[in-house]
């Protein structure tokens, strides 16, 4: 076999690229339909690249040379190196993903959870290969348990925990009845009394009773926490009506006002009951066929809860009001003087 | 340089007489059950790959059936309102959860041991890209629990209708639907790039690249293109995402470039990678053929050459005008560029038939699953030049008939195929002749009788697409269409059993069942945590036949 | 190199446990096809500028920002190669030094690229909003996950573990780093009308 200069593989990238470039230049030339120039155009480049990477690194493809005089064969010439080493982080990481894909469709609080099971995920990922390289001696390890998991780690982890089991039990209260969240608040202290008091009264627990207690305490928090965000927050506050404040809420892709009547100087308290879901309330000078003119004023998008709005006082008329991000979501604005 | 021991009575080279002991002595196909979780070893990803996707291709299937019998009997009400819904679940289903993945989790096992190495390039990534794909189909498939994901889907070649006024439920279905896509999408690239890589790189001494046998070509081809075309479909995804979730309006009926746009992204998962679902076929039938003629295809160079313009070509389907592949008549797209793909099939089918000139073939089951693909491919082609003289519309049944014919099911043979014949590897044993004649009987038969009907309903200008119909003389073409789909789902569980059955019962397989004459064939069946206790040296593409002959005579050793 | 007893003659092994430039060949592959998407994503705008003139009008994008932005991230590239160049030279403290500072630059550039969405004053109900929202999100992501790529060359040098002998941590996260670059200078001149 002749050794060559450059290996197949690169070769066949370069014949793609070739073959992508050659017909997005013909497509550009025949048709001139620019996402389908772009596409071809662009494969064509990248795959030039990935023949230039090949070409550098895959290196070359020459077969040992075998003389004529060479004896037979052997069957048994090399060996084919290690097995892997298997880790379940890449499926911790995966199953973050999937959580992550969740949280997208849902909010924003498994979309949090997802953050938190990815980042384990990959920091196990990296302490596992950190760990398996040879420079991880005992005593190494000795002097990063002292150095850094006690003083940082350690300190740090018992901050997410404790900041996890906030959020979720505050997910839990504010999901429940004001007054079922009394009684629960209640129920979760005495029960973390008596968890307690037993855990101080049995100096012996085992190690595995307390991991399987830690367990279920984290995920029955967790998991109320995410049932709680999902199903969303009970409406709280209560906010002040009367003069000088317009009220208007957002929900199922709707403003609740067709028409909103606003007199100088009051400012507007926006709801948006459309959690996980970005919504605005922007002013628009109307154009004289009744379209959306010059922006006026833009309020800051929430995705959930509600916002108070001040907006800068436009001369008394007609105006437009819209959610910047929803087309179908719009009224008439009217400015009294 | 790394020296390790080799292990007496491990698994020798030509050694096809007697299955070797593995450490214990016991010896069983490496499962795809809960011990996999944390494996990094390609066998067990392999085997999580290929379960899973199968499993989710019978549950297209059933989803399949639903809507044709909806068709056969357009009176009742069998899907109720969820024919489209249905629809996209089949299609997606079938296509990117079940054929994509399913040869990515052969090529995942076979490829390693084809050149010759323990391992992956990279097999942590590799394992999370397989998890993350099983993670991904069970997103998808909540989407349907959790709501109803917006109707249409990537089987459309319009864009979604804009969502407005849809539940909460529905639009987080939705989300989840286009989340799980996006999961499987990238988990197709990490693992395609993982295994370019380990065949770049992980090749045994000798094994140069134009040795490497041709199905890790081909799924070297196939990852190729993977790589460079299916993050498209992610960027495609991400548009979706924004208009589906957060009221954007890029594929709103009102802007036209959303038609062009999401025919080049999402119409069928980015199309490049639609059509190469038959690529690792061509090189899992070239290594089928080569082995059980006993002899190297004719030509290899050509063959591989093939495989590559098709990888090559399969990119010109961005070469369509706008609104031009929505008048697909001839497979998803009817550019003279991509009918030009037809070529190296041919050329392949070819290379094949030439190689039966010296002489008879061993017989195996997995060369009459190439030669039902073969048919299926020619009855595609024959459909294909039928339809210009018989005046077929765009957008009929007979599109349906030609998806399923040519991108499914001769792909879907071959795969069966592949598996027939290295099921010694896969799971130690080998599969039953018996229950495979019954499979490739129904599932050859099934594809034909859905091509045929459906041809038939195009010629008759049934659209497609649609859960109702006025003419009811079309009743028992689509009740054949129906019985057609019956049979390739019997024929799959009929394939899933069989393959849980050998994985399940302890392994028998010879190493070399088939004196067999590439890498793959030089170790136990099904192969021990390493692959290979010892390779043999590699002079050729056929290091096996090459050692055959040295035992044989002095003048062995083929250049 | 590792060496066990050998219960008959050893072999040669066919195949090194750490070949060398693997991950690096991998990251290149990967981050050329990740090209791709953000090609999927410009050609979805170049399809749009086939029906309007973008960017529509109202539009007034903020130049001094996208190019300050660009800036900010172009400027890390170098950076990026420095830690390279440092760490093949068994330069510790210099690839210390320039890994923190590109870590700086991309949380730099991350903390413009969320100012820059949060002041752009158009949602995504347009056409133009949802794929000029889905290029910078996107660019955005990247360049976080990029930064924990960063993070990770930087501990994998201050622990000894990438150094002269064993570079490619660094090279494999530098290679990643150059891609969001690109990726980003690309969005940025698609988006931002400096060459009309």
């Amino acid at each position: 076999m002749p050794s060559t200069l450059l290996n197949p593989a690169t070769k066949v990238f370069a014949v793609v690229a070739g073959l992508g470039i050659a017909i997005g230049l013909g497509f550009e030339i025949a048709v001139g339909e620019s996402s389908g120039t772009v596409l071809l155009v662009a494969q064509g480049l990248v795959a030039a690249g990935v023949a230039v990477a090949v070409a550098a690194l895959a290196g070359r493809d020459a077969a040992p040379a075998v003389p004529a005089d060479a004896p037979p064969p052997s069957a048994s010439a090399s060996t084919p190196g290690v097995p892997a080493q298997g880790s379940m982080f890449p499926g911790l990481c995966a199953m973050g993903l999937g959580l992550g894909a969740v949280g997208a469709a849902t909010g924003a609080v498994i979309m949090i959870l997802a953050l938190v099971v990815t980042g384990v995920g990959a920091a196990g990922w990296f302490g596992q290969s950190w760990r398996e390289h040879p420079s991880w001696t005992p005593r190494v390890r000795e002097r990063v348990r002292y150095r850094l998991l006690v003083p940082a780690a350690l300190p740090f982890a018992m901050l997410g925990l404790a900041a996890s089991i906030a959020i979720g039990v505050s997910r839990i209260l504010l999901t429940v009845p004001e007054k079922a969240a009394v009684g629960v608040a209640l129920v979760l202290a005495v029960s973390l009394l008596v968890a307690f008091f037993a855990l101080a009264s049995r100096p012996g627990l085992g190690r595995s009773a307390l991991t399987a207690l830690v367990v279920m305490a984290v995920l029955s928090v967790g998991g109320a926490g995410i049932a709680g965000a999902t199903r969303g927050e009970r409406r709280i506050e209560k906010v002040p009506g009367g003069p000088g404040t317009v009220r208007i809420t957002a929900r199922n892709i709707k403003f609740d006002l067709t028409e909103m009547t606003l007199a100088r100087g009051e400012v507007v308290v926006f709801r948006n009951r459309d959690t996980g879901t970005f919504h605005n309330v922007a002013f628009y000078a109307q154009t004289p066929d009744g379209g959306q003119g010059r922006p006026l004023f833009n309020g800051q998008p929430i995705d959930r809860g509600q916002i108070t709005y001040h907006p800068p006082p436009p001369p008394a008329g007609t105006y437009l009001f819209a959610c910047d991000f929803h087309a179908n979501m719009r009224g008439t604005l009217i400015v009294s003087g | 340089m790394t020296v390790t021991e080799t292990r007496p009575g491990g698994a020798g080279v030509l050694d096809s007489s007697a299955p070797a002991a593995q450490p214990g002595g016991v010896r069983g196909a490496p499962d795809a059950g809960p011990r996999s979780v944390g494996t990094a070893d390609h066998k067990r990803l392999g085997l999580v790959l290929l379960g899973t996707s199968t499993l989710l291709l019978i549950l297209g299937i059933v989803m399949g059936e639903l809507l044709q019998a909806q068709l056969a009997a357009p009176d009742t009400n069998v899907v109720g309102s969820r024919y489209g819904e249905l629809l996209s679940l089949h299609a997606t289903a079938t296509a990117v959860l079940f054929l994509g993945p399913f040869w990515l989790g052969l090529a995942t096992y076979i490829l390693p041991l084809q050149i010759g190495t323990a391992r992956l390039a990279l097999p942590r990534l590799h394992a999370f890209a397989t998890w993350l794909y099983v993670v991904g189909g069970v997103v998808f498939l909540a989407s349907y629990l959790a709501g109803t994901p917006s109707h249409g889907g990537i089987t459309l070649s319009q864009p979604w209708a804009a969502v407005q006024g849809l539940s909460r439920a529905d639009r987080a279905a939705t989300s989840l639907w286009i989340g799980g896509l996006f999961l499987v999408g990238l988990a197709s690239v990490l693992a395609s790039g993982d295994l370019i890589v380990t065949m770049l790189k992980l090749r045994a001494p000798g094994m140069t690249l134009a040795r490497v046998p041709l199905f890790s070509w081909a799924s070297f081809a196939t990852s190729s293109v993977v790589v460079l075309a299916t993050p498209v479909f992610l960027g495609g995804l991400t548009l979706l995402y924004l208009d589906q979730r957060y009221g954007g309006t890029f594929f709103s009926p009102s802007n036209k470039a959303g038609v062009a746009v999401w025919q080049h992204t999402i119409w069928l998962f980015g199309r490049p990678e639609a059509f190469v679902l038959l690529l690792p076929g061509l090189g899992a039938a070239g290594d089928i053929v080569s082995t059980h003629f006993r002899r190297p295809l004719v030509d290899l160079t050509t063959a591989r050459a093939a495989l590559i313009a098709f990888a090559g070509l399969s990119f010109a389907v961005w070469a369509a005008g706008p609104g031009r592949a929505s008048a697909a008549v001839v497979l998803p797209t009817s550019t003279w560029l991509t009918a030009l793909t037809a070529g190296p099939v041919a050329v392949s089918v070819l290379l094949w038939l030439a190689s039966g000139r010296g002489g008879p073939p061993r017989l195996h089951l997995s060369l009459a699953f190439v030669a039902g693909a073969v048919l299926l491919l020619a009855l595609g082609a024959g459909a294909a030049i039928i339809a210009p003289a018989a005046r077929v519309r765009a957008g009929t049944a007979w599109s349906t008939g030609q998806l399923h014919v040519v991108l499914f099911g001769a792909p879907t043979l071959l795969a069966l195929g592949a598996v027939h014949h290295w099921a010694p590897k896969l799971f130690g044993r080998r599969l039953s002749t018996a229950l495979g004649v019954l499979q490739l009987l129904l599932v050859l038969g099934g594809f034909a009788v859905v091509g045929v009907a459906e041809y038939v309903l195009g010629y008759r200008h049934m659209p497609w697409h649609v859960d109702s119909y006025a003419r009811h003389s079309l009743r028992a073409l689509h009740g054949l269409a129906a019985a057609g789909g019956g049979m390739v789902l019997l024929g799959m569980l009929l394939f899933a059993l069989s393959s849980l059955a050998a994985a399940w019962r302890r392994s028998d397989a010879p190493g070399d069942p088939y004196q067999g004459m590439t890498l793959e064939w030089a170790t136990t069946s099904p192969p021990p945590p390493a692959n290979f206790d010892a390779l043999p040296e590699i002079r050729s593409a056929q290091p096996l036949a090459d050692l055959r002959a040295a035992q044989a005579g002095p003048a062995g050793g083929a250049a | 190199m590792t060496a066990t007893t050998a219960a008959t003659p050893a072999l040669p092994s066919g195949a090194p446990s750490r070949p060398r430039n693997v991950a690096t060949l991998a990251v290149l592959i990967l981050a050329l096809g990740g090209m791709m998407a953000f090609a999927a994503l410009i050609a979805a705008y170049r399809a749009l500028a086939h029906y309007q003139s973008l960017p529509p009008k109202g539009v007034k994008l903020d130049n001094y920002l996208g190019v300050m932005t660009t800036f900010t991230l172009v400027l890390s590239a170098p950076l990026v190669e420095w830690a390279w160049s440092a760490v093949r030279r068994d330069e510790r403290r210099q690839a210390i030094a320039a890994l923190g500072l590109t870590i700086g630059m991309g949380i730099a550039f991350v903390d413009l690229d969320w100012y820059l969405v949060s002041r752009l004053g158009f949602g995504v109900a347009t056409p133009y909003g949802t794929v000029f929202y889905a290029m910078v999100i996107l660019a955005g992501i990247n360049a976080g996950v990029g930064i924990l790529f960063l993070l990770g060359a930087l501990l994998r040098v201050l622990g000894g573990q990438a150094s002269g002998s064993e570079p490619e941590p660094v090279r494999v996260v530098g290679w990643y780093w150059e891609f969001v670059v690109v990726a980003w200078v690309l969005v940025a001149l698609t988006l931002y009308p400096i060459v009309k």
